[in-house]
């Protein structure tokens, strides 16, 4: 499937109708999800603080699948020199950095509310704040170089070393399963790891209730659905645009 | 329905993150119609 959007122009015919079929999507989604927002219940300990949650999570979740997307875009982008994987990286890295910001902001205020600050240079919030900088370095160095190509390829780079931010923010507030017993192991101590305030994994942990877990789903899937929704859009608007510039320059020289 | 201690907290995460994707919807939509229309208008001039 992949193999076949990499020619522009089935990728155009393609996007023509999944642009708006996401965003259909995204929208039902996005209302459904808020319409069981209200209705669901206060957290225990939390109170109605909890309702960050439908906010904060997607757009974690979203953030960190737009760096996953820039990665791979670079990497196929730089290995093979493809314009179109060139342009989804270029146009990801946006939408990246506004997911990032909201996840950092919705973070901010549930964090003062419950944990009574807004703000802690701890392992995860650390880490998602590299990312957002990530972001927004790519962004910045693809527009202080001039020539598309070398700029693209530099931005590459940099969006391939910063792969390794996600695995931080993976496991910045527990190690893999794997790891204490091999450490204890090999050393016969136990493993010493970051303390984090951010809590630890809970959606596929099992240890959430129907009752947060159906609306918040619906919110991560209206999120995903509304990121996939403008990234095709935002592959469409470059590739308008490199065919635009393409005709100046042809209008130019004729 | 929004009069407890914490509504001032989640309203306003409800408020930024609609401001911030709805910015980003316009936004995309706006540069897609521009660089469309443009194409096309160069696409019509280059045939005779």
């Amino acid at each position: 499937m992949f193999a076949a959007l990499a020619n522009p122009h089935r990728f155009m015919a393609f996007s023509r109708w999944m642009g708006p079929t996401l965003a259909a999507i995204a929208v039902t989604l996005i209302g459904v999800g808020l319409v069981l927002v209200t209705g669901a219940p206060p957290e225990r300990w939390q109170g109605t603080a909890v309702r960050i949650l439908y906010l904060h999570v997607p757009s974690a979740i979203t953030a960190e699948v737009a760096y996953m997307a820039l990665g791979a875009a670079s990497v196929v982008s730089f290995v093979f020199r493809h314009a179109l994987a060139d342009a989804a990286a270029k146009t990801v890295a946006p939408l990246g950095a506004g997911f990032t910001l909201l996840a950092l902001v919705t973070g901010s205020l549930w964090g003062e509310t419950s944990w009574g600050t807004w703000w802690q240079w701890d392992a995860r919030m650390t880490s998602v704040l590299i990312l957002f900088l990530l972001f927004v370095g790519y962004i910045g160095l693809r527009a202080s170089i001039d020539d598309e190509t070398r700029a693209g390829r530099a931005a590459a780079i940099l969006a391939m070393v910063g792969l390794l931010d996600l695995l931080v923010i993976k496991y910045s507030v527990s190690p893999p399963s794997w790891l204490p017993p091999l450490y204890r192991q090999l050393t016969g101590g136990e493993l010493v790891w970051w303390n984090s305030l951010h809590q630890g994994e809970s959606i596929f942990s099992g240890e959430m209730a129907p009752a947060f877990l159906i609306p918040l789903s619906f919110m991560i899937f209206g999120f995903l659905a509304t990121f996939g929704a403008l990234w095709v859009t935002r592959i469409r608007a470059e590739v308008w645009s490199r065919r635009a510039q393409a005709l100046a320059v042809q209008a130019a020289g004729a | 329905m929004f009069a407890d201690k914490h509504a001032p907290y989640y309203i306003t995460a409800y408020v930024v993150t609609f401001l911030v994707m709805g910015w980003m919807t316009v936004d995309t939509w706006l540069r897609a119609r521009r660089w469309r229309r443009r194409a096309e208008q160069l696409e019509k001039e280059k045939k005779p």
